[in-house]
């Protein structure tokens, strides 16, 4: 018996992400339970020895250790409960903890579960809960919120590579479009099932230039859940699992302002020094500046390199990202390292990261078109891995038409704050596949 | 769009709008419902909610730590940062101990900061939070003063906001009556911006900001 074992997700479903939705957060997650349940008849909730939530904020629960409501809720007790939380990397970092747990042999299936509720309280104040997750002495009272942050670490990729408002626009535009199929997502509801259009993205208002508000993800309401088994008993529930095959996490900054000199990246990424552009003054540490997100890159790396990839552009066939922003999805392109650094732009305007393309990104509609209730984000992202790799989406969408042909291996980004917490996955259907 | 269908209501009292930060988790008001729900957006059907408006706020009070001279420094209009006396790397925002591991978390020590510095990156902010909606739209800025290793967030006046650009110099300034908050101190562009954008370019963001203008003249006619 290996010391470790391999974990794969033998099931999942998803409660659809809106705001607001009516039913409070444990029924949103026994929701997604259910459909787990029904469509993987197998799983059984007596067998679950291990249960771990996500959800990021106790102000919009309005609730301390939330995470105990919908454990008991489901019957659970007196099994173990965990909660994960790190940001808008909870969900997916609450993923890795699990797959610890099981891999470990500390637990044979664990349930991990994740909602968020941010429709309790008015946008702008939901806005501020998210802003006390930036620095609340220093970045938040200057008038800083997370548009803003991210406004102005594209406005220097912008200055770096000429990354344009109309590159940014195509993202939105292709996630949101995309969402129209997927009837989990919350962007076809809030826009009577109609698609929009580049013009549609750079007319809407500005929220923190160069970002308009179609150029941002929705506040949402929504759980999702996914089942994690140890290789001894995968063969119990399901006979098309999908593998964990490579996993890492990481962590920069909190503020973006002390990340371009920041001796944690030292010689990390010597490539980057004579790479940065000679326009512009060059911090000490060149990558990431705040231009680009270096935990993504170290996360990466070492996601790619426990599942054996060494050309993620060739080896990984969809990518599910965390689109927070559309201009982060550009840059995150290029931190996953699926092409040079400022050329994020090339791969959307080349149509690579379409469903048809090469590496295509976000198919399910992802943050701005499935939505973000961020506790679930990662998890509700990783069911549609599930049913992409398992050839579901035709059945579970309401057509075929994002269906990633003869998809074998994709990968998963859960991200924090400005870039301050990284975690990525790789998943496969294969257990042990020799690259 | 589902939306709520009010069948029976008991409207807050105005007072709560105001009182919110006052509230202490009463059900100061609250509604039934009926609304079109389900798992899945096909798939949705009426039911019934009662859903109930719950105010509740708090104070904090906190302290800056071992960085409060930064900010006593802001009363007396003093712009402070440390110095690890090992490495020389320093902090503006300050740090109270070294970010280098071969430092092994060294105490640093307090220098007054030159009161200029170099623009990095900046965002032209469109809205925010409540309490900053009137001075929209503001530039955010993330400005490296003299020596620092570290960027500091602020506003920078003084310029129309199209015609900034990245790598700039900008002089320090302070407001006249300072409340030892970092909203003490601003940026103005010192000079004529090295980079800049394409007129065109300049042309749409003074569009794009001119609605955000009227609107913020709207609010405060309005008071």
């Amino acid at each position: 018996m290996r010391m470790v074992k391999k974990v794969a997700v033998v099931g999942g479903g998803i409660s659809r992400y809106e705001k607001p939705r009516r039913e409070n957060i444990a029924e949103m997650v026994a929701e997604a339970v259910l459909e787990s349940l029904e469509d993987y008849p197998n799983l059984d909730l007596s067998e679950v020895d291990n249960h771990v939530l996500s959800y990021f904020s106790d102000h919009f629960a309005g609730q301390l250790a939330a995470s105990w409501i919908p454990n008991d809720y489901l019957g659970l007790t007196p099994k173990g409960i965990t909660r994960v939380e790190n940001g808008g990397a909870g969900p997916g970092t609450a993923i890795r903890a699990a797959y610890a747990m099981v891999a470990s042999g500390l637990s044979d299936l664990t349930l991990v579960t994740g909602f968020e509720k941010q429709g309790e309280v008015s946008s702008a104040k939901a806005n501020e809960f998210i802003a006390l997750a930036s620095d609340t002495d220093f970045d938040f009272p200057v008038g800083g919120y997370y548009t803003g942050y991210y406004a102005a670490m594209i406005t220097r990729h912008m200055y770096l590579y000429g990354t344009s408002e109309e590159d940014m626009a195509k993202v939105a535009v292709k996630n949101r479009n995309y969402s129209l199929d997927n009837p989990y997502a919350q962007w076809p509801v809030e826009n009577d099932f109609k698609p929009i259009t580049v013009q549609d993205v750079l007319d809407s208002r500005v929220v923190a230039w160069p970002l308009k508000i179609l150029d941002c993800c929705l506040l949402s309401e929504g759980a999702s859940c996914i089942w994690l088994a140890s290789e001894d008993v995968v063969h119990k529930y399901t006979d098309e699992p999908v593998w964990f095959s490579g996993l890492g996490l990481a962590s920069d900054m909190m503020r973006p302002g002390d990340r371009p000199d920041n001796p944690g990246f030292a010689g990390l990424f010597p490539d980057e020094y004579d790479a940065y552009p000679s326009h512009a003054i060059k911090p000490r540490e060149p990558y990431p500046d705040i231009a680009n997100f270096g935990a993504c890159r170290i996360a990466a790396r070492d996601a790619y390199k426990m599942a054996g990839i060494t050309d993620p552009y060739k080896q990984i066939d969809f990518f599910e990202i965390h689109d927070a922003y559309d201009s982060a999805e550009l840059q995150t392109y290029e931190d996953l390292e699926l092409c040079k650094r400022g050329h994020g732009k090339d791969l959307i305007h080349e149509g690579q990261t379409y469903v048809d393309g090469d590496i295509p990104c976000n198919v399910s509609g992802g943050l701005q078109g499935f939505g973000h209730p961020v506790g679930s984000t990662a998890i509700g992202q990783t069911v549609e891995c599930l049913w992409q790799l398992t050839g579901r989406i035709g059945e579970k969408h309401l057509s075929g038409k994002t269906q990633v042909d003869g998809a074998e291996v994709g990968l998963n980004h859960s991200h924090a704050g400005t870039g301050t917490a990284l975690a990525v996955m790789i998943l496969d259907r294969e257990k042990d596949r020799r690259w | 769009m589902s939306e709520d269908r009010i069948i029976k209501e008991k409207k807050p009292d105005p007072k709560w709008k105001d009182w919110g930060r006052l509230g202490k988790w009463e059900v100061a008001g609250w509604r039934i419902i009926e609304r079109d729900e389900g798992q899945r957006s096909d798939q949705l059907a009426p039911r019934t909610y009662m859903v109930i408006d719950r105010p509740w706020d708090v104070m904090y009070t906190h302290s800056y730590g071992r960085v409060s001279q930064f900010f006593m420094g802001l009363l007396e209009k003093k712009l402070m940062g440390t110095k690890c006396p090992k490495c020389g790397d320093v902090f503006c925002p300050p740090r109270a101990h070294c970010w280098r591991f071969e430092c092994k978390l060294t105490e640093t020590e307090w220098i007054e900061m030159p009161m200029e510095g170099t623009l990095h990156s900046y965002a032209i902010m469109g809205f925010g939070g409540e309490a900053f909606l009137d001075q929209l739209p503001f530039i955010l800025a993330y400005v490296r003063v003299d020596g620092a290793n570290t960027m500091i967030a602020g506003r920078l006046a003084g310029i129309r906001p199209e015609d900034v650009e990245c790598d700039t110099r900008v002089k320090i300034k302070f407001i006249d009556e300072p409340t030892g908050n970092p909203m003490d101190i601003y940026f103005e562009m010192d000079g004529v911006p090295e980079h800049s954008k394409p007129e065109e370019q300049k042309a749409r963001i003074r569009e794009k900001l001119k609605p955000i203008e009227e609107w913020v003249a709207e609010r405060k006619a309005s008071g």
